[in-house]
């Protein structure tokens, strides 16, 4: 009778709002979320991460989340250089502890590293159509520090179909190469051990966004994204080769990047759920755009089919993603090594993540749900990503994660 | 990988049976909210899925946001 009354409940509450929905107050004062992800690229980066996370009514109109994460990282990563780079003169990667390879290897560098983060939410809901969120975060590794803090304002309409959603952020970061205090000059010769304190980042992010009811079976989300940072932007491990007429390296620097980075985007996001069906397909677009000279287009495709009596899933996904270079992006920079030091532009940078890349992630969730409001999800994916100039033109990686959630 | 996008998402539209529902605007009244309650009608559906991805895409392309604001980010790139 308990549960008849409160699906009774639930149909009849505003359903738009997702983080403290007075639905969700009726039927479950706290739920709690544990999740492990495996990340393993081929010969490359591994990460494992372990993700907590507690929500819960702590009045009638006030609900506290809290999110813990740690993250273990290893494995190898590029470092920029080209190919044929000298090993014994290659810089690390992130936490990193030098070079691996010899010879012609692919200069890529070892690292391990860790991370903690705790993220924590307050939401008070002022009105029935209105409520606002606010967010502490913390996250810390061996080489870099971060602190940021946020504001979300969710306003409905009376009929509570509409939801408009304004949020501003704030973060400052600290960076530094591990087992130091210090960051290379930007553009200095890798030889010369030319070093500075650490980097200071504050970033600055905006949001606006509109969500929408359209009928008993379709929501939509546009959101507008703008973002401004200033400081350290330039990777401390990253380096570029500077090489001869033969596309030999004969200099290493490390590479540098303009202190400031403006970025947008317009993300707009479908849910509907099929009739007779009943599965549900997800739908998102996002256009990006930064003052760097990146443009991306970002597609997700998720097909929720049901099943069984107690409603297990399979959902197939799809994600394809597609950017343009970095304005300051070479993958090495040419120069006559018999005419002195090289003429370097303001900046420059032979991270391959500024390339011209395309990428391609598919795979399939599992769910099923258990007695008492608990669920178990699990997913396989694959990632495949091309790149356009980079020494290594492709990355492939798989991912995998399983998830178990419980509302009390 | 443009052009493939785009085809990928009119093939995902036009191969939907339910694709006139889905944008036939009604009026929903609140006893007729039951489906849009359910979790896998929120945004995100599954936010352990969602912040992972954010992490994983974060570190391996050059673009960011767009879901919302805060939360910290990583080191990563």
């Amino acid at each position: 009778m308990k549960s008849i009354r409160n699906k009774l409940s639930l149909a009849t509450c505003s359903l738009l709002t997702t983080g403290n929905a007075a639905a969700e107050a009726i039927e479950n004062a706290w739920e709690v979320d544990g999740s492990y992800l495996h990340y393993s690229e081929v010969d490359r980066v591994t990460v494992n991460k372990l993700i907590g996370s507690a929500k819960g009514f702590v009045s009638t109109k006030d609900t506290a989340s809290i999110k813990v994460v740690f993250d273990a990282m290893s494995g190898a990563t590029p470092t920029g250089a080209v190919k044929n780079a000298n090993p014994l003169t290659s810089t690390g990667a992130s936490g990193g502890t030098g070079p691996v390879g010899g010879g012609t290897a692919a200069p890529l560098a070892e690292f391990d590293d860790t991370r903690v983060a705790v993220s924590v939410d307050w939401a008070h809901e002022h009105t029935r159509t209105f409520n606002m969120n606010y967010n502490g975060a913390f996250s810390v590794e061996n080489d870099w520090r971060s602190v940021s803090a946020a504001a979300t304002a969710n306003k409905e309409n009376a009929s509570r179909s509409t939801k408009f959603t304004f949020g501003a952020a704030i973060t400052y970061d600290e960076i530094w190469r591990k087992g130091s205090t210090t960051t290379p000059e930007p553009l200095s010769r890798v030889e010369d051990n030319l070093f500075r304190g650490k980097g200071e980042r504050s970033t600055t992010d905006l949001i606006a966004g509109i969500t929408q009811v359209i009928n008993r079976r379709t929501v939509a989300q546009l959101n507008l994204a703008f973002g401004i940072a200033n400081g350290y932007m330039t990777d401390p491990y990253k380096i570029f080769s500077v090489v001869d007429s033969n596309g030999i390296e004969w200099d290493q620097y490390y590479e540098g990047r303009p202190d400031s980075r403006m970025r947008w985007s317009i993300t707009a996001n479908l849910n509907h759920q099929t009739f007779p069906g009943n599965n549900n397909i997800h739908l998102s677009y996002r256009y990006y755009a930064d003052d760097w000279d990146i443009k991306s287009h970002t597609l997700n495709w998720k097909h929720r089919f049901n099943f069984g009596k107690n409603i297990q899933y399979i959902e197939p996904r799809v994600r394809l993603y597609t950017q343009s270079e970095a304005e300051f992006y070479q993958n090495s920079f040419f120069a006559d090594p018999t005419a002195g030091a090289p003429n370097l532009p303001q900046f420059l940078s032979a991270d391959y993540r500024l390339d011209e890349m395309s990428s391609a992630t598919g795979g399939l969730t599992y769910g099923i749900p258990f007695k008492h409001d608990a669920e178990l999800r699990t997913r396989l994916e694959y990632m495949y990503q091309t790149f356009k100039n980079s020494e290594f033109d492709t990355n492939k990686a798989i991912i995998f994660q399983i998830s178990y959630g419980k509302r009390f | 990988m443009t052009r493939i996008i785009v085809l990928f998402l009119l093939l995902s539209l036009s191969g939907c049976g339910t694709v006139r529902n889905i944008f036939i605007k009604e009026d929903v009244k609140a006893w007729e909210k039951d489906v849009l309650a359910q979790r896998s009608m929120q945004f995100p559906q599954d936010p352990m899925q969602a912040y992972a991805d954010e992490h994983i895409f974060f570190s391996k392309e050059a673009s960011t946001g767009g879901s919302g604001v805060g939360g910290g980010g990583c080191g990563c790139n």
